[in-house]
């Protein structure tokens, strides 16, 4: 689905997901195509490492967000607790290409979620890592 | 685009630490999030990355986090302090990484152990 915002409570510029897709309970999928304006590019048009990992951290927050709907719950703000196991591989995507983002849950105990996720672009994965989050 | 003079400024720097001052008039509050500014996790990473390229003169980006642990909020009205150790090895950079409370060091809201290229 395309309407991110009724998902998570962030809002531009820092929205990094422009399509989530719910797979399963416990799995999802999304894409980022980054626009030219994008906050994390740097001088040379790449994406910024840190902006992958925003955007992973907001695929987990809208799957999160998607369940509590269903469950006729509002969204509701969430966290990165830490970040684990993660792994950069160059060349960074630039401006006009587009975030591939796969996910799992790997636990979840009251508002606390642990997730992997492996984020690629044009088939090459960039950043894998796992991630807490709190909600 | 550095976050450095955008997003924060670096008050004093001594061997030691590095002082930071957020700037809350930044784009990002408006969206993170409407009504509530909480400076996101990941541009905390960033100031430490951008941060520490800085201090020792060469343009960093991150090869492997190993652990990083967000350990409170950072609000825009928050003073920072960063205190970081590195080593190099053939090329690889291991950056370690506390940023506090300017005010109490016992106040850690970021813990970094990560390599860096």
């Amino acid at each position: 689905m395309r309407d991110i915002q009724s998902l998570i409570p962030q809002r531009p510029p820092i929205l990094m997901v422009e399509e989530y897709v719910f797979d399963d309970e416990n799995s999802c999928h999304s894409l980022l195509t980054i626009a030219e304006d994008n906050l994390f590019l740097d001088e040379n048009h790449h994406m910024a490492s840190e902006g992958i990992l925003e955007h992973i951290a907001q695929t987990a927050a809208a799957h999160i967000g998607y369940r509590r709907k269903l469950a006729g719950s509002a969204v509701n703000y969430g966290y990165i607790g830490d970040i684990k196991r993660c792994q950069i591989t160059e060349p960074m995507p630039s401006a006009g290409e587009q975030l591939s983002t796969v996910l799992h849950i790997i636990s979840q105990v009251e508002n606390i979620t642990m997730i992997s996720a492996e984020t690629s672009v044009n088939g090459h994965v960039v950043v894998s890592c796992r991630m807490k989050l709190a909600n | 685009m550095t976050q450095l003079n955008a997003l924060y400024t670096i008050v004093k720097q001594n061997q030691n630490a590095m002082y930071l001052h957020l700037k809350k008039e930044h784009p990002v509050y408006q969206g993170h999030f409407p009504g509530n500014p909480i400076t996101p996790g990941v541009l905390t990473l960033q100031m430490v990355r951008e941060c520490v390229s800085n201090a020792i003169g060469k343009n960093l980006r991150y090869h492997t986090i190993k652990k990083c642990r967000f350990l409170g909020l950072v609000k825009p009205e928050n003073d920072l302090k960063l205190t970081f150790s590195t080593t190099e090895t053939n090329g690889i950079v291991t950056v370690n990484a506390l940023l506090s409370n300017a005010e109490n060091d016992d106040d850690v809201r970021l813990e970094l152990e990560s390599e860096m290229l």
